[in-house]
Protein backbone atom coordinates (compact mmCIF):
# COMPACT_ATOMS: atom_id res chain seq x y z
CA UNK A 1 0.00 0.00 0.00
CA UNK A 2 1.26 3.50 -1.04
CA UNK A 3 1.29 5.92 1.38
CA UNK A 4 2.11 8.81 -0.69
CA UNK A 5 0.41 9.08 -4.27
CA UNK A 6 2.37 10.75 -6.87
CA UNK A 7 -0.34 12.10 -9.41
CA UNK A 8 -2.34 12.98 -6.63
CA UNK A 9 -4.27 16.09 -8.39
CA UNK A 10 -4.80 14.26 -11.79
CA UNK A 11 -5.90 11.28 -9.12
CA UNK A 12 -8.25 13.45 -7.35
CA UNK A 13 -9.92 14.69 -11.04
CA UNK A 14 -10.29 11.24 -11.72
CA UNK A 15 -12.04 10.45 -8.86
CA UNK A 16 -14.57 13.16 -9.65
CA UNK A 17 -15.08 12.21 -12.78
CA UNK A 18 -15.88 8.40 -11.50
CA UNK A 19 -18.30 9.77 -8.61
CA UNK A 20 -20.12 11.85 -11.11
CA UNK A 21 -20.53 9.32 -13.46
CA UNK A 22 -18.82 10.78 -16.06
CA UNK A 23 -15.68 8.12 -16.11
CA UNK A 24 -14.65 5.70 -19.16
CA UNK A 25 -14.25 2.49 -18.97
CA UNK A 26 -10.13 3.22 -18.84
CA UNK A 27 -10.97 5.52 -15.60
CA UNK A 28 -12.90 2.90 -14.01
CA UNK A 29 -10.17 0.56 -14.02
CA UNK A 30 -7.84 3.00 -13.19
CA UNK A 31 -9.66 3.86 -10.17
CA UNK A 32 -10.12 0.30 -9.14
CA UNK A 33 -6.17 -0.54 -9.06
CA UNK A 34 -5.46 2.62 -6.93
CA UNK A 35 -7.99 1.61 -4.64
CA UNK A 36 -6.17 -1.73 -3.70
CA UNK A 37 -2.27 -0.13 -3.65
CA UNK A 38 -2.69 3.69 -2.89
CA UNK A 39 -3.83 5.05 0.57
CA UNK A 40 -3.93 8.86 -0.42
CA UNK A 41 -6.44 7.90 -3.71
CA UNK A 42 -9.03 5.99 -1.11
CA UNK A 43 -9.03 8.90 0.93
CA UNK A 44 -9.83 11.60 -1.55
CA UNK A 45 -11.77 9.24 -3.15
CA UNK A 46 -14.10 8.67 0.21
CA UNK A 47 -14.06 12.06 0.82
CA UNK A 48 -15.56 13.09 -2.67
CA UNK A 49 -17.83 10.14 -2.11
CA UNK A 50 -19.08 11.73 1.33
CA UNK A 51 -19.20 15.14 0.25
CA UNK A 52 -21.14 14.40 -2.89
CA UNK A 53 -24.02 12.58 -0.35
CA UNK A 54 -24.01 15.43 1.75
CA UNK A 55 -25.03 18.09 -0.80
CA UNK A 56 -28.01 15.24 -2.13
CA UNK A 57 -29.16 14.29 1.06
CA UNK A 58 -28.84 16.32 4.33
CA UNK A 59 -29.81 19.49 2.63
CA UNK A 60 -33.44 20.54 2.79
CA UNK A 61 -35.47 20.15 -0.33
CA UNK A 62 -37.04 23.34 -0.67
CA UNK A 63 -40.72 22.97 -2.14
CA UNK A 64 -42.34 25.46 -4.61
CA UNK A 65 -45.30 27.38 -2.63
CA UNK A 66 -48.77 26.19 -3.28
CA UNK A 67 -49.48 29.66 -3.82
CA UNK A 68 -46.89 30.05 -7.09
CA UNK A 69 -48.15 27.31 -7.95
CA UNK A 70 -51.65 28.81 -8.43
CA UNK A 71 -50.62 31.98 -9.26
CA UNK A 72 -48.14 30.65 -12.38
CA UNK A 73 -51.54 28.65 -13.47
CA UNK A 74 -53.90 31.52 -13.41
CA UNK A 75 -50.77 34.12 -15.35
CA UNK A 76 -50.38 31.35 -18.12
CA UNK A 77 -54.54 31.77 -18.77
CA UNK A 78 -54.42 35.08 -19.01
CA UNK A 79 -52.26 34.97 -21.61
CA UNK A 80 -53.44 34.36 -25.01
CA UNK B 1 -21.22 4.70 -15.77
CA UNK B 2 -21.45 3.89 -19.60
CA UNK B 3 -18.55 4.86 -21.77
CA UNK B 4 -19.24 7.93 -23.42
CA UNK B 5 -16.22 9.29 -24.83
CA UNK B 6 -17.42 12.76 -25.87
CA UNK B 7 -18.22 13.39 -22.70
CA UNK B 8 -14.61 13.12 -22.20
CA UNK B 9 -13.51 15.45 -25.05
CA UNK B 10 -12.43 19.20 -24.58
CA UNK B 11 -14.68 20.03 -27.25
CA UNK B 12 -18.49 21.51 -26.45
CA UNK B 13 -21.16 19.45 -27.47
CA UNK B 14 -23.34 22.49 -28.85
CA UNK B 15 -25.46 20.56 -32.24
CA UNK B 16 -28.66 20.63 -30.48
CA UNK B 17 -28.74 24.22 -28.88
CA UNK B 18 -30.93 25.54 -30.91
CA UNK B 19 -33.15 23.41 -29.02
CA UNK B 20 -32.58 25.74 -26.04
CA UNK B 21 -33.90 29.59 -26.04
CA UNK B 22 -31.87 32.47 -24.89
CA UNK B 23 -33.64 33.15 -22.14
CA UNK B 24 -32.21 35.98 -20.90
CA UNK B 25 -31.99 40.02 -21.93
CA UNK B 26 -32.75 38.76 -25.10
CA UNK B 27 -36.54 38.04 -25.46
CA UNK B 28 -36.49 37.20 -29.39
CA UNK B 29 -36.56 32.97 -29.82
CA UNK B 30 -33.07 32.80 -31.54
CA UNK B 31 -33.54 32.91 -35.34
CA UNK B 32 -32.42 29.56 -36.04
CA UNK B 33 -34.45 27.83 -33.93
CA UNK B 34 -37.05 25.79 -35.17
CA UNK B 35 -40.77 27.17 -34.62
CA UNK B 36 -43.16 24.67 -33.42
CA UNK B 37 -46.75 25.00 -34.23
CA UNK B 38 -48.58 24.08 -31.37
CA UNK B 39 -52.48 24.95 -30.91
CA UNK B 40 -53.86 26.38 -28.28
CA UNK B 41 -54.48 23.43 -26.28
CA UNK B 42 -51.22 21.84 -26.77
CA UNK B 43 -49.65 24.73 -25.45
CA UNK B 44 -51.18 24.09 -21.99
CA UNK B 45 -50.97 20.58 -22.31
CA UNK B 46 -46.92 20.90 -22.76
CA UNK B 47 -46.48 23.39 -19.71
CA UNK B 48 -48.85 20.90 -17.97
CA UNK B 49 -47.07 17.75 -18.26
CA UNK B 50 -43.34 18.60 -19.27
CA UNK B 51 -42.93 21.77 -17.63
CA UNK B 52 -44.88 21.94 -14.35
CA UNK B 53 -43.47 18.49 -12.75
CA UNK B 54 -39.73 20.04 -12.35
CA UNK B 55 -41.62 23.30 -10.62
CA UNK B 56 -40.26 22.19 -6.84
CA UNK B 57 -36.15 21.36 -8.76
CA UNK B 58 -36.68 25.43 -9.84
CA UNK B 59 -37.71 26.48 -6.89
CA UNK B 60 -34.85 25.19 -5.02
CA UNK B 61 -32.10 26.11 -7.86
CA UNK B 62 -33.86 29.39 -7.30
CA UNK B 63 -33.72 29.38 -3.77
CA UNK B 64 -29.93 28.17 -3.67
CA UNK B 65 -29.62 31.02 -6.85
CA UNK B 66 -30.90 33.84 -4.35
CA UNK B 67 -30.74 32.29 -0.88
CA UNK B 68 -34.22 34.51 -0.91
CA UNK B 69 -37.25 32.86 -0.53
CA UNK B 70 -39.16 36.35 -2.41
CA UNK B 71 -36.28 36.42 -5.15
CA UNK B 72 -36.82 32.64 -5.43
CA UNK B 73 -40.63 33.24 -5.89
CA UNK B 74 -40.61 36.46 -8.40
CA UNK B 75 -37.41 33.93 -10.39
CA UNK B 76 -39.30 30.78 -11.03
CA UNK B 77 -42.01 32.78 -12.05
CA UNK B 78 -40.81 34.87 -14.58
CA UNK B 79 -39.17 31.63 -16.13
CA UNK B 80 -42.14 30.32 -16.03
CA UNK B 81 -44.24 32.84 -17.80
CA UNK B 82 -40.73 33.09 -20.08
CA UNK B 83 -41.05 29.43 -20.36
CA UNK B 84 -44.75 29.82 -21.78
CA UNK B 85 -43.88 32.44 -24.05
CA UNK B 86 -41.58 30.97 -25.77
CA UNK B 87 -43.02 27.60 -25.84
CA UNK B 88 -42.91 27.29 -29.62
CA UNK B 89 -39.09 26.88 -29.21
CA UNK B 90 -39.13 23.50 -27.18
CA UNK B 91 -39.73 20.95 -28.55
CA UNK B 92 -41.65 17.91 -26.83
CA UNK B 93 -39.57 14.56 -26.05
CA UNK B 94 -36.50 16.73 -25.19
CA UNK B 95 -35.23 17.47 -21.69
CA UNK B 96 -37.67 19.85 -20.68
CA UNK B 97 -35.84 19.97 -17.13
CA UNK B 98 -32.44 21.63 -19.10
CA UNK B 99 -34.44 23.95 -21.11
CA UNK B 100 -36.08 25.15 -18.05
CA UNK B 101 -33.22 25.41 -15.33
CA UNK B 102 -31.12 27.32 -18.43
CA UNK B 103 -34.26 30.56 -18.92
CA UNK B 104 -33.79 30.57 -15.09
CA UNK B 105 -29.90 31.18 -14.52
CA UNK B 106 -30.55 33.35 -17.23
CA UNK B 107 -32.59 35.39 -15.68
CA UNK B 108 -31.01 35.27 -12.89
CA UNK B 109 -28.16 36.38 -14.11
CA UNK B 110 -29.85 39.26 -16.37
CA UNK B 111 -32.25 40.24 -13.91
CA UNK B 112 -31.40 39.22 -9.91
CA UNK B 113 -27.64 39.56 -10.07
CA UNK B 114 -27.16 42.70 -10.55
CA UNK B 115 -29.96 43.71 -7.72
CA UNK B 116 -28.58 40.95 -5.31
CA UNK B 117 -26.54 42.58 -2.33
CA UNK B 118 -24.17 39.73 -3.14
CA UNK B 119 -20.54 41.13 -3.13
CA UNK B 120 -19.84 38.12 -5.64
CA UNK B 121 -18.41 40.37 -8.29
CA UNK B 122 -15.06 40.69 -6.49
CA UNK B 123 -14.78 37.03 -4.74
CA UNK B 124 -15.05 35.40 -7.94
CA UNK B 125 -12.48 37.74 -9.66
CA UNK B 126 -10.41 37.38 -6.84
CA UNK B 127 -11.46 33.29 -6.81
CA UNK B 128 -10.71 33.54 -10.45
CA UNK B 129 -7.83 34.85 -11.02
CA UNK B 130 -6.23 32.85 -7.78
CA UNK B 131 -7.92 29.34 -8.96
CA UNK B 132 -7.23 29.90 -12.77
CA UNK B 133 -3.20 29.57 -12.84
CA UNK B 134 -2.28 25.98 -13.84
CA UNK B 135 -0.53 25.86 -10.68
CA UNK B 136 -3.33 26.25 -8.37
CA UNK B 137 -5.37 23.85 -10.25
CA UNK B 138 -2.74 20.92 -10.33
CA UNK B 139 -1.40 21.32 -6.43
CA UNK B 140 -4.34 22.24 -4.92
CA UNK B 141 -5.16 19.34 -2.75
CA UNK B 142 -7.16 20.20 0.60
CA UNK B 143 -6.03 18.66 3.89
CA UNK B 144 -9.54 16.60 4.72
CA UNK B 145 -10.90 13.62 5.60
CA UNK B 146 -14.46 11.79 5.32
CA UNK B 147 -14.95 11.02 8.92
CA UNK B 148 -14.70 15.06 9.52
CA UNK B 149 -18.01 16.09 7.24
CA UNK B 150 -19.80 12.87 8.00
CA UNK B 151 -21.18 14.45 11.18
CA UNK B 152 -21.89 18.08 9.67
CA UNK B 153 -25.80 18.58 9.35
CA UNK B 154 -27.26 20.48 6.88
CA UNK B 155 -27.29 23.66 7.74
CA UNK B 156 -23.57 23.56 7.95
CA UNK B 157 -23.30 22.43 4.57
CA UNK B 158 -25.37 24.70 3.50
CA UNK B 159 -24.00 28.13 4.70
CA UNK B 160 -20.68 26.58 3.45
CA UNK B 161 -22.62 26.31 -0.09
CA UNK B 162 -23.96 29.92 0.29
CA UNK B 163 -20.41 31.31 0.80
CA UNK B 164 -18.82 30.37 -2.55
CA UNK B 165 -19.33 32.80 -5.16
CA UNK B 166 -22.64 32.28 -6.97
CA UNK B 167 -20.82 30.67 -10.65
CA UNK B 168 -18.93 27.84 -7.99
CA UNK B 169 -22.36 27.41 -6.16
CA UNK B 170 -24.12 26.81 -9.64
CA UNK B 171 -21.85 24.07 -10.89
CA UNK B 172 -22.30 22.49 -7.53
CA UNK B 173 -26.17 23.01 -7.57
CA UNK B 174 -26.59 21.42 -10.99
CA UNK B 175 -24.25 18.29 -10.80
CA UNK B 176 -24.44 17.14 -7.34
CA UNK B 177 -27.67 18.63 -6.24
CA UNK B 178 -30.18 18.30 -9.38
CA UNK B 179 -27.53 15.28 -10.71
CA UNK B 180 -27.50 17.14 -14.08
CA UNK B 181 -24.58 15.37 -16.36
CA UNK B 182 -21.31 17.22 -17.80
CA UNK B 183 -22.96 17.80 -21.19
CA UNK B 184 -26.32 18.82 -19.61
CA UNK B 185 -24.65 21.29 -17.81
CA UNK B 186 -22.76 22.85 -20.46
CA UNK B 187 -25.82 23.55 -22.49
CA UNK B 188 -27.15 24.78 -18.96
CA UNK B 189 -24.54 27.19 -18.16
CA UNK B 190 -23.47 27.76 -22.34
CA UNK B 191 -19.83 26.84 -21.57
CA UNK B 192 -17.81 23.98 -22.77
CA UNK B 193 -17.79 20.40 -20.85
CA UNK B 194 -14.04 21.05 -20.32
CA UNK B 195 -15.36 24.16 -18.34
CA UNK B 196 -17.83 22.81 -16.73
CA UNK B 197 -15.05 19.90 -14.87
CA UNK B 198 -12.45 22.86 -14.64
CA UNK B 199 -15.47 24.98 -12.86
CA UNK B 200 -16.70 21.71 -10.56
CA UNK B 201 -13.50 21.10 -9.37
CA UNK B 202 -12.47 24.32 -8.60
CA UNK B 203 -15.58 24.86 -6.66
CA UNK B 204 -15.63 21.46 -4.89
CA UNK B 205 -11.83 22.39 -3.27
CA UNK B 206 -13.43 25.63 -2.22
CA UNK B 207 -16.53 24.25 -0.62
CA UNK B 208 -14.07 21.17 0.82
CA UNK B 209 -12.14 24.09 2.72
CA UNK B 210 -15.50 25.82 4.39
CA UNK B 211 -15.78 22.28 5.33
CA UNK B 212 -12.98 21.61 6.44
CA UNK B 213 -13.39 25.23 8.70
CA UNK B 214 -16.44 23.86 9.86
CA UNK B 215 -14.83 20.26 10.89
CA UNK B 216 -12.29 22.07 13.16
CA UNK B 217 -14.43 24.64 14.79
CA UNK B 218 -16.26 21.87 15.89
CA UNK B 219 -13.15 20.07 17.24
CA UNK B 220 -11.27 22.67 18.84
CA UNK B 221 -15.21 23.52 20.62
CA UNK B 222 -14.93 19.99 21.96
CA UNK B 223 -11.43 20.04 23.10
CA UNK B 224 -12.12 23.53 24.65
CA UNK B 225 -15.07 22.02 26.90
CA UNK B 226 -13.36 19.74 28.11
ZN1 LIG C 1 -2.95 7.57 -5.94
Amino acid sequence: MKDHCSHQADCLKMIQLIVDGEATEQQLAKLKANLESCKPCIEMYQLEKEVKELLAKRMEKKCCPEQLVATIKSRILSFS
Amino acid sequence: MATIPEVMSDTPTRDDDQLLPDGGSNEQPSADAPARRYTEEQKYQVFNKEFMPHIDSMYNFAFRLTTDEDDANDLVQDTYLKAFRFISSFEQGTNAKAWLFRILKNSFINDYRKKSKEPAKVDYQDVETTYNSEDAETEHTVDLRAESVSDLIGDEVATALNSLPVDFRTVIILCDIEGFTYEEMAKILDIPIGTVRSRLHRARNLLKEKLRDYASSMGYNEENEE
